[in-house]
């Protein structure tokens, strides 16, 4: 009970957070250019991948609306509908589109309800038969895509047969309802400044504090929170309540000088994403 | 005037003997068998000194008078080295008159060539009313700090001239000498195990010196005499296997502070807990399998906050009895082992009491003679760990509100004129803490309460014929409650009434056909309630229940072969319209070989009840759950080693059959650490099986001051909770449990013991990848094979030193209990940081010296 009483106790430091440090591949943030979509609708895609020192990754996007059987994506005239692959990539920022079924037009309500789920899967190159798979493009109705079926309607399977490292699976829903565009979700925007008196180039070890403001509508669960290739923010996350419209987060630079990239998220907890994206110089 | 009349007679009984030592001897000397031995002395041995015998008082109170008939062997320097009567005459006279002829004096018998020789005499020793020697001496000997009267201590009175006389105490440690002579006499006392002491006195014509003296002990062999606290029941009923440990023993052995019931520990088939939160972990069932019970009766908390101390003190404990499985059909409802707390129901032979301080608590134990057929007791404790765990706890705004527990106890017992006992016992038990944010006004991040009040009336007697009955009426409240962040909760409350009922008749010489018959029923109300925000629906519900059981068993004794049959039936309702039921055989049998080896043998069904939680209708019950049972066998060999060593093998299986699974928490409040691994989440059902075999030794030592125990456990335990998916390892399987503990008594009333825990880390599931859900920056683990990797094996040593100052009335212990005391950074449960990259092991407790001090009288 003693364990359990100091593991309880831990406290929050607000120092730079270790846990806002990418240092290894991995899959950041996905915008949904709107959170909240119709049956048979296309939504834009914008997935941030980061890689350490800019390699190149290959990766996988798919969707899933799942219906207890498998996914609707899998029974169209491909091997899976609206499968995005694509290897050796160096961005940061890749680009898709994920089409809520039409099919779910029976399901779907004025309630938005999450019942599209969007991955993504970024791997070392070479290092995920998966991505092999869909790079095959193989037929509908053959054994390729058979296997690449039952890979993508259950991740999780595949993903405990590949390494942790040089692997990461990131995964969003899309809100499907009826509501019309002036009706729905949206998504909220950050946009960061550093704090009058402080520079974006800091010393090493230094501290550049932004006030970030926010627009759109948050929700009980909503929160922001950081990462960067060097350094740390201060702090895992910043809890966020409905009615706020800006925040201080401070960012703490590394021991070292070097090019440092950023990013603050902020989600609003309905599904709705805002990015804020920054380069620094510590001296 | 002489006080007896000495009468030579019967000369010719004259024998020489070989006297094994000069100083007197409890046994007889040799006889020559041949009549050729016989042999005449030319000068027999000549009465020096008369002893002065004290009249039995009952014997002089009923006017009687007698005259014993004594025979001596004499030395060859005069002193008497035996004596018996040779035709008892009783009342008393027989051992007076030993006593005193022990300290006659004599000049030798010569022989032909006019050397001393051995002799044996025969003499007369007249007790008369009329000359009875008057009263020089009385006085009491009792034990040093605790008070209690010694029975069977000599003493010797040694005048300036060196004539002596002998006493003894009696059962109430009184004694007296008569008829000594006016002047200085020094008193010294000779005992068992006991370090003797001197005092002089002068004796004065028509005084009595009164004299009380307080001895004390040297040994554990001494202090084993008196409260046998621990048992270890193979098998219950007439005959057990005992594991004996006394109450100074459990008090003083490292690792357990001193707690009576933490010695199961150490005990073969006990598994380790994680985090040592007091869970039963017995022969590789599940801690909610096994129970803690009180008399016989189930009770909610044994320790508090799940492992510190326990809730009653080991004052009021006569026995702990361990019973890892097939255990008699008195005991139902569970699957895996249980532990029965037993208190006296005996009358204290005397008043006493303790105060106690240590870094956790103090606690107060007073125990009052209330007239010569009713005592009263009155205990309690209250922790201050939350003064000890604030300064070490509070950091960034978090601090920790009033972790802290309470007991108390009040009992009285009463002998009633034809020999019944009524036993009357109130309990309480409260603990609680809170980990509050910065701001105390607001809702605490954390909070839990787990209580329970218990009043208990028992009654035991004979009926007559050889049968006993025993009578228990029992009931309160009890709560558990966990709250954290304000939103997730999880509450058990129960209100139980419980009647006992059983009449026995037990195994004796004249008796070869033991028989038991009871009832045991139980009935109140449950309620539950489990949310876990964001996770799961809320859970709630109430209702009635009753639990009847009745059992039978007998006990045969066939020669060297004893049999113990008995059956068991329960049955469980509650007002919800669920009924379940469950008829439990068992069997158990003991063979002695030879003179001290015997082999034991049990198979028994054991059954158990679903929860309300798992078959309510008010939240995601399955009403047509069954009651779980398990097969148990056992087969073991006790053998004692010497007359120091003792030795016990026993080989156990264990088939668990129609476990409850399914809706599997997320977070386990109230019975651990939480799992780690995928959830069962389907509905409930009697799915599971599960299979537990394996083999435990103990090895113990038990010295004149020393104690010493060995303990291994070899088993192998695992679970299959659908019949679709694998088998796998028991989440607290550990194939090696090994206890090695030892306890030497010092001079000057010092005491060092040292524990050495070795054992197997529980396996778990490890985590092999993870999902990113990037609209919440927060991890899913993707978990490899279930229970496919270990946790690195245990161990740990524990050092314990106690320094006693024991004075006339009342004696302060203090000691010094470190546990962990070589830092053994044991991983005792894995986590892993936020993205499961790393994994972060809580670790066993760092070494936490206690230090206390307790003042019994």
């Amino acid at each position: 009970m003693l364990s359990f009483a100091i593991l309880l106790a831990t406290g929050c430091d607000m120092g730079p957070s270790p846990d806002t440090v990418v240092d290894e591949l991995r899959v950041l943030a996905t915008l949904a250019e709107t959170p909240e979509a119709l049956p048979g609708e296309t939504v834009a895609l914008e997935t941030l991948i980061v890689a350490p020192d800019g390699a190149s990754y290959d990766v996988l996007s798919w969707s899933c609306t799942f219906t207890g059987e498998g996914c609707l994506e899998a029974s169209g005239s491909t091997a899976w509908e609206g499968l995005s692959v694509a290897e050796g990539v160096t961005e940061r920022w890749s680009t898709g589109s994920a089409t809520v079924p039409q099919a779910l037009g029976y399901l779907a309500t004025e309630e938005p309800v999450p019942l599209v789920q969007i991955w993504t899967l970024a791997c070392e190159p070479g290092l995920c038969p998966v991505i092999d798979a869909a790079l095959a493009a193989p037929a509908a109705g053959s054994e390729g895509a058979a296997r690449l079926q039952e890979w993508l309607t259950s991740p999780t399977e595949f993903l405990a047969e590949l390494p942790f490292e040089g692997v990461s699976l990131g995964l969003r829903t899309l809100n499907v309802s009826t509501r019309g565009v002036d009706e729905r979700a949206t998504n909220p925007a950050v946009d960061c400044a550093v704090r009058q008196g402080f520079t974006s180039s800091p010393e090493a070890e230094g501290v550049v504090p932004y006030e970030c403001e926010l627009s759109g509508e948050l929700g009980e669960v909503a929160a922001a929170w950081g990462y960067t290739t060097a350094g740390g923010w201060g702090g895992a996350s910043v809890p966020l309540l409905p009615g706020d419209t800006a925040f201080a987060y401070d960012w703490f630079a590394p021991d070292e000088p070097t090019a440092v990239d950023a990013w603050v998220i902020v989600t609003d907890g309905a599904g709705g994403v805002g990015i804020f994206e920054t380069g620094m110089e510590v001296r | 005037m002489l006080l007896v009349m000495i009468n030579f007679s019967a000369i010719a009984a004259l024998l020489a003997g070989t006297l094994a030592s000069p100083a007197f001897a409890q046994e007889a000397p040799e006889r020559a068998e041949s009549a050729a031995e016989v042999v005449s002395l030319p000068r027999l041995p000549e009465l020096l000194y008369v002893a002065p015998a004290a009249y039995p008082s009952e014997a002089l109170t009923a006017g009687l008078e007698a005259v014993v008939r004594l025979e001596m062997s004499v030395s060859e320097t005069g002193e008497v080295v035996f004596a018996r009567a040779v035709t008892p005459v009783g009342a008393g006279f027989d051992e007076a008159a030993v006593l005193a002829a022990r300290a006659f004096r004599f000049s030798p018998a010569l022989d032909a060539a006019g050397n001393p020789t051995t002799a044996v005499i025969q003499y007369d020793l007249v007790f008369s009313a009329a000359t009875a020697p008057p009263l020089s001496v009385e006085g009491l000997i009792l034990e040093a700090g605790v008070r209690t009267p010694l029975a069977g201590v000599e003493l010797t009175a040694t005048a300036a001239d060196g004539t002596t006389a002998l006493a003894l105490t009696d059962e109430n440690g009184a004694f007296s000498f008569v008829g000594l002579t006016e002047g200085g006499w020094l008193i010294t006392t000779e005992g068992a195990s006991l370090k003797a002491r001197s005092e002089s006195i002068e004796v004065k014509a028509g005084s009595v010196v009164g004299l009380e003296l307080y001895l004390t002990r040297d040994s554990f062999e001494a202090a084993r005499a008196g409260d046998t606290i621990l048992v270890e029941e193979s098998r219950a009923s007439s005959e057990i296997t005992e594991r004996k440990l006394s109450a100074e023993e459990i008090q003083y052995l490292p690792g357990t502070n001193g707690d009576v019931v933490k010695v199961v520990q150490n005990l073969p088939g006990v598994a380790r807990p994680p985090l040592g939160i007091g869970q039963l972990i017995i022969r590789g069932t599940a801690p909610e399998d096994s129970r803690y019970f009180l008399d016989g009766t189930p009770i909610p908390l044994v320790f508090h906050f799940s492992g510190l101390t326990s809730i009653l003190p080991g004052d009021a404990i006569k026995e702990v009895a361990y019973l890892p499985g097939n255990y008699s059909v008195r005991y139902g409802r569970i699957l895996g082992g249980l532990v029965d707390i037993r208190t006296d129901p005996k009358l204290p032979e005397r008043s006493s009491g303790h105060v106690s301080v240590d870094i956790y608590q103090t606690a107060a134990f007073v125990e009052q003679r209330v007239g010569p057929n009713t005592a009263v007791t009155f205990s309690g404790r209250r922790s201050y760990v939350d003064a000890v765990l604030n300064p070490i706890l509070s950091s960034s705004g978090l601090t920790v509100q009033a972790p802290r527990y309470y007991d108390g106890q009040i009992r009285v017992v009463h002998e009633t004129r034809s020999g019944a006992t009524w036993d009357a016992l109130a309990f309480a038990s409260d603990d609680r803490f809170r980990f509050l944010g910065g701001d105390e006004d607001e809702a605490p991040l954390a909070s839990l309460v787990d209580q329970f009040q218990r009043v208990r009336v028992r009654r035991t007697g004979d009926m007559g014929g050889g049968w006993e009955q025993e009578t228990s009426i029992s009931g309160g409240p009890e709560r558990r409650f966990f709250e954290f962040s304000s939103e997730s909760e999880a509450e058990e409350e129960r209100l139980t009434v419980a009647l006992r009922e059983e009449i026995s008749k037990p195994i004796t010489p004249d008796n070869k056909l033991g028989l038991r018959f009871g009832a045991d029923i139980q009935g109140g109300e449950d309620s539950f309630l489990f949310y876990v925000a964001n996770s799961s629906p809320r859970e709630e519900g109430s209702a009635a229940f009753l639990a009847p059981a009745a059992y039978a068993e007998a006990s045969a004794l066939l020669g060297r072969l004893t049999l113990i049959p008995g059956v068991r039936g329960d049955l469980l309702s509650y007002d919800t319209g669920y009924q379940a039921w469950a008829l439990d055989p068992r069997l158990s049998s003991r063979l002695l070989l030879g003179d001290n080896t015997t082999i034991k043998g049990s198979v028994g069904r054991f059954s158990a009840f679903p929860t309300l939680r798992q078959v309510s209708p008010d939240g995601d019950g399955n009403p047509d759950l069954t009651a779980p049972w398990s097969l148990q066998a056992s087969l073991g060999v006790e053998q004692p080693i010497g007359s120091r060593w003792t030795s016990e093998v026993n080989g156990f299986y264990n088939e668990l059959n129609d476990r409850v699974v399914g809706r599997e928490d997320r977070i386990r409040f109230f019975t651990g650490p939480p799992p780690v691994g995928p959830f069962d989440t389907d509905a409930y059902a009697n799915d599971g099986v599960g299979k537990v075999y394996g083999v435990e030794g103990l090895l113990r030592y038990d010295g004149a001051n020393a104690v010493g125990l060995l303990t291994v456990t070899l088993s192998h335990s695992e679970r299959q909770d659908r019949p679709d998916e694998p088998v796998e390892l028991f989440a607290y399987d550990q194939p090696l449990v090994l206890n090695a503990l030892w306890s030497q008594k010092l001079p000057r009333e010092w005491r060092v013991g040292a524990r050495l825990r070795y054992g197997s880390g529980n396996p778990y599931t490890p985590v092999v990848n993870r999902v990113h859900d990037v609209t919440s920056r927060s991890f899913f683990p993707v978990y490899g094979e279930r229970s496919s990797e270990r946790l690195p094996d245990f161990y740990s040593v524990d050092i314990r030193i106690d320094k006693t100052y024991t004075f006339d009335r009342w004696r302060l212990e203090t000691y010094l209990d470190i546990q962990n005391a070589t830092f053994a950074k044991n991983a005792e449960v894995i986590t892993w940081n936020y993205d499961y990259s790393e994994e972060e092991n809580i670790l066993s407790n760092p070494p936490l010296p206690v230090f206390g001090f307790k003042g019994a009288w």
